[in-house]
């Protein structure tokens, strides 16, 4: 209970805190889900599948195959 | 869809839907169960079972099923009541699930739910529980330690309330906001202490720590 009410608290700070959200891609149309692995990030979205570096960097189409809904494992998408 | 270690899990559309299997590395996909008169949804996996959220051609409801994924196996209800949104996930003993709301409210008595996974066939059967309520067009969500993260899309017609990222204690609590007027968040993801998004309407795809591990 103290555990919990500790980290409620903790988070609120952070909150408070205020940070700005890193921005790693924008004016992609239509995204319909994102996934994620250990280094980057894909997305669905008009145009196709894209893929940025998780810690920031340019995205670049992945595949040009459209999809409503995206898995990942340890080595496909 | 979904993947374990060996297979591939998807819904078919067309007026026989249904929910099928392939092998990962290939092979003719294997029709676990018709859905008559509806669709596929989102589906989650675990070690025995595959769950989906099931979409009905009519009237407004929906519904969690699941099935075995031991061949043979039969189609089980886990929950049934209103159309479920975009979000859906599972722990070890329960699934989880937004309500995106009602119109009459501009969709701002949205719901996170969430069932045991043994929902209606367990006897008594069991009932969802609302970890928190008030949501502003929830979509999709994702589960850490904890915790329920969950894309709240706003109203995406009026532009001066875009949404937000917030997160709930699974025990329960108040909402906490992890980032305001962030698009139209849609979907979400967790990965390596970070939580991902999609913004439908500006189009951005933006990150930030989890709150629990900014101040480790």
């Amino acid at each position: 209970m103290i555990a919990a009410l500790a980290g409620l608290l903790a988070a609120a700070t952070a909150a408070a805190a205020g940070e700005a959200p890193t921005v790693l891609a924008t004016g992609q149309t239509g995204v319909m889900k994102v996934v994620v692995d250990g280094r980057d990030i894909y997305w669905a979205a008009e145009g196709g599948i894209f893929r940025a570096p998780r810690d920031g960097g340019p995205a670049r189409r992945f595949s040009d195959k459209t999809a409503a809904d995206l898995a990942i494992d340890g080595t496909a998408v | 869809m979904a993947v374990d270690g060996v297979h591939v899990y998807f819904g078919q559309r067309g007026t026989a839907a249904s929910l099928r299997r392939v092998a990962k590395g290939g092979g003719s996909p294997e029709k676990l169960a018709e859905i008559p008169k509806a669709g596929v949804g989102h589906i989650v996996l675990d070690g025995t079972h595959a769950y989906f959220t099931l979409l009905r051609w009519t009237g407004e409801g929906g519904a969690i099923m699941r099935i075995a994924k031991a061949r043979g196996a039969k189609l089980e209800t886990v929950y049934d009541g209103e159309r479920v949104a975009g979000g859906f996930a599972a722990d070890a003993t329960h699934v989880y699930f937004t309500l995106e709301g009602t119109r009459e409210k501009e969709h701002r008595d949205g719901k996170l739910l969430r069932v045991l996974k043994g929902g209606m066939t367990l006897k008594p059967a069991a009932r969802p529980e609302i970890i928190s309520s008030g949501l502003f067009s929830p979509w999709d969500l994702a589960l850490d330690g904890g915790f329920v993260y969950v894309a709240e899309q706003g109203s995406i017609l009026k532009r001066s309330d875009l949404g937000s990222v917030t997160r709930v204690a699974i025990a329960g609590g108040s909402r906490e906001t992890v980032a305001a007027r962030q698009g139209g968040p849609y979907s979400l993801a967790l990965e390596g202490g970070r939580v991902y998004w999609a913004a439908f309407t500006d189009g951005a795809i933006r990150s930030l720590p989890l709150l629990a591990t900014r101040q480790r």
